[in-house]
């Protein structure tokens, strides 16, 4: 959005992709809360390896919910689920409809579950969308942000006290230019 | 007759006027751009997101609430006060996690405040103090912060945080302001030189970030490019008592702000005796001789050196104090250093490998990987970037300026050969920090396994990136120099403001 590197990340589930953490074998299944998202996420970004067998299919499922989707083709690194539509919350589960493991990548921190029990583990999740919001329809949100939660340090104007200072700033480095580089 | 009435709006009015000598205008246009550029950084940045800023806040405040420096065995690293408030802001769970945004409005944030609060109410603000990743440096930095911590000692600790980061702001003004006076030293008769020169400090994006956070970076910043510029000057115009002093307070100022500074000791020491012989017709003119200017010059570099020895005598500390460190590889892992290898790191550390070098810690050394890309714009905890293609700009910027700085350099061959001295010194100083750095970058990948490496360990030197910056803009020849100078300032300006994206998507998108 702000940056070109990320423009559709929207949220995540607070665990980064350190490492793999689990390997999920054929018909198993692991689930790990979505996180959260300033916006709706059309996916979920999550980093697998497949070990040189072939990329095997993924399902992406909501416990309570029959929607779906299946991911066949990628390759190792980052890729990405298509979460159906009108699923936007909740736990989402990675099954394994292939016939070997898949690695998946996390942190060894508790809250992912197989078979409804607890792991070791959370997978990380990545919530991205491919329509995500303009500039103009953030900058207000974002500039009431700066400030917040700064115990007096700050505001709701801290925000734009900062973007009335990058104005000032490169008006005096213009103007200081072009008075004094002739 | 009648007296005449005072006016003192008009007083004030001539005590405001601007000065009428160009280098001087273009010294004060830069001091205000970079004052702007390091207030607004202070406010964008959440607190404790500089690099290791946790942790020199904790120092900060155990001096300016105990009188006494940090390092205190069987202290925790921080006070109940700067633990709950850390704890409020979630500050653990955003440093290193580029997804985590900061306490969002609607709940979250008046939880926040509210905790932050009651700390300020009830917890204690002396208990902390212990060993960190700052406790080992010396105090110069912290006693100066500890002035506006004192000055708010009634606010909330984000306010005295502000309070402290806004001193660093001051201090990073005014060392693009010395930035802008050292070019205007090397590249007389050019206001454009020393306003580009100093820009190129006072709107780095990394430079402010650094500049405006509670670090001795930014003391150290405003002492290497102040030593810089007094060893320049005294190197043009001659050593004078005052010269010495200025020296010797600058080099006794800098090792007491941060060990990455002691590399331009020796070089000032070398500086100052070949002046003294230089000069020594001159000196042995002045009122107080030969000898007055030595004395002078050493009293000056040991004063605060002195007063600190004094001070941790009386406080009962070591001089030495400990510091805690990356956890070291285990000992079979570690390989045995030697000679060969760390010349071929540091040559890698800073210019392209090689074809008969080897590759060393898995291609991780790169001056891309280290510097330009850091330059660009590594923010926070190391933990976002600005976006790539700013990088990729960044980097055909560097490569085209070197470029033009070869072909000033041809252009210009006459004039550096007269400033030989002053350039030998600038390049000593940067040596000597460069070959520092390295071994310290050395030493910690073969103990550790992790990089050491970080563009703020460069800063004392900023004032060469300046010069180096208005000395490409003569690559051009001189009619068109001016006008590449305009163009470097946008560019400068753009770069700084995709910093400043890139940290409002980090933490407030």
């Amino acid at each position: 959005m702000l940056r070109s590197d990320s423009p559709s990340v929207v949220g995540d589930n607070g665990v980064r992709p350190l490492g793999w953490v689990t390997t999920i074998k054929p018909h198993q299944r692991v689930c790990t809360p979505l996180g959260s998202a300033s916006s709706p996420p059309d996916a979920i970004r999550v980093t697998v390896g497949v070990a040189g067998a072939g990329a095997q299919p993924l399902a992406l499922t909501f416990p309570g919910s029959s929607e779906r989707s299946v991911l066949r083709d990628y390759p190792d690194g980052p890729v990405e689920l298509r979460i159906p539509d009108h699923v936007a919350a909740g736990t989402a589960c990675i099954g394994n409809r292939g016939h070997s493991g898949v690695y998946i990548a996390g942190e060894g921190l508790a809250g992912s579950t197989l078979h409804g029990e607890e792991q070791p583990f959370m997978v990380s999740y990545i919530l991205v969308s491919h329509h995500p919001p303009s500039w103009s329809s953030v900058l207000g949100r974002v500039l009431r942000h700066v400030g917040q939660a700064r115990a007096g340090a700050g505001g709701s104007a801290t925000g734009w006290i900062v973007l009335a200072l990058a104005v000032a700033m490169v008006a005096t480095a213009v103007g200081a230019a072009a008075r004094w580089a002739r | 007759m009648e007296a005449q009435p005072v006016h003192p709006a008009g007083q004030r009015r001539r005590r405001l006027r601007l000065p009428q000598d160009p280098v001087r205008r273009v010294v004060l246009a830069v001091f205000v751009v970079a004052l702007a550029n390091g207030l607004l950084w202070s406010l964008l940045t959440p607190p404790f997101e500089v690099p290791d800023e946790t942790a020199h806040i904790a120092y900060a405040q155990h001096l300016a609430e105990t009188g006494r420096r940090a390092g205190e065995t069987g202290h925790p690293e921080y006070s109940d006060e700067q633990a709950a408030v850390m704890n409020a802001m979630a500050v653990q769970s955003i440093v290193g996690h580029p997804l985590q945004r900061t306490p969002p409005a609607g709940g979250p944030d008046r939880s926040a405040d509210a905790a932050i609060q009651q700390a300020t109410r009830t917890a204690s603000r002396s208990n902390g103090g212990g060993p960190s990743t700052a406790s080992s440096q010396p105090p110069l930095y912290y006693a100066l912060a500890a002035i506006p911590y004192r000055m708010f000692s009634w606010a909330s600790l984000p306010v005295r945080l502000e309070a402290m980061r806004v001193l660093s702001a001051v201090l990073f003004a005014l060392s693009a302001a010395l930035a802008a006076w050292l070019v205007a030293e090397l590249l007389p008769g050019r206001s454009w030189a020393a306003l580009v020169g100093g820009l190129a400090v006072g709107l780095s994006p990394y430079a402010a970030f650094v500049g405006s956070g509670v670090t001795p970076d930014v003391l150290l910043l405003l002492i290497g490019t102040a030593t810089l510029l007094i060893a320049v000057r005294a190197i043009r115009h001659g050593l004078t008592t005052r010269r010495a002093v200025a020296l010797g307070l600058a080099v006794g100022a800098g090792a007491m702000t941060k060990l990455t500074f002691l590399p331009f000791v020796p070089v000032a020491l070398l500086v100052f005796v070949v002046l003294l012989w230089r000069d020594r017709a001159a000196l042995r003119a002045e009122r107080r001789g030969m000898p007055g200017v030595i004395a002078a010059g050493v009293a000056a570099g040991v004063v605060l050196p002195a007063l600190f020895v004094l001070w941790v005598g009386l406080i009962g500390m070591p001089i030495m104090q400990a510091g805690t460190s990356t956890p070291s590889l285990s000992p079979d892992q570690i390989h045995v250093s030697n000679t060969r290898e760390f010349a071929s790191y540091t040559w890698q550390l800073y210019l392209p490998r090689l074809w008969f070098m080897t590759e060393l810690f898995g291609g991780r050394i790169t001056p891309d990987i280290a510097w330009v890309q850091g330059f660009a714009g590594r923010l926070g905890w190391l933990d976002y970037d600005v976006a790539p293609r700013v990088i990729d700009v960044f980097r055909r910027v560097i490569e085209i300026g070197i470029v033009l700085i070869v072909a000033a350099a041809i252009q210009w061959r006459h004039a550096l050969w007269r400033n030989r001295l002053a350039l030998a010194a600038l390049a000593a100083f940067s040596l000597a920090l460069m070959l520092v750095i390295s071994k310290a970058g050395y030493d910690f990948r073969r103990t550790t396994g992790t990089a050491f490496e970080q563009p703020r360990y460069l800063l004392p030197i900023a004032g060469v990136w300046a010069l180096g910056v208005a000395f490409a803009c003569l690559g051009l020849g001189r009619r068109l120099a001016p006008v590449l100078a305009i163009v470097v300032v946008g560019l400068l300006c753009l770069h700084d403001l995709a910093g400043i994206l890139a940290t409002l998507a980090r933490y407030y998108a």
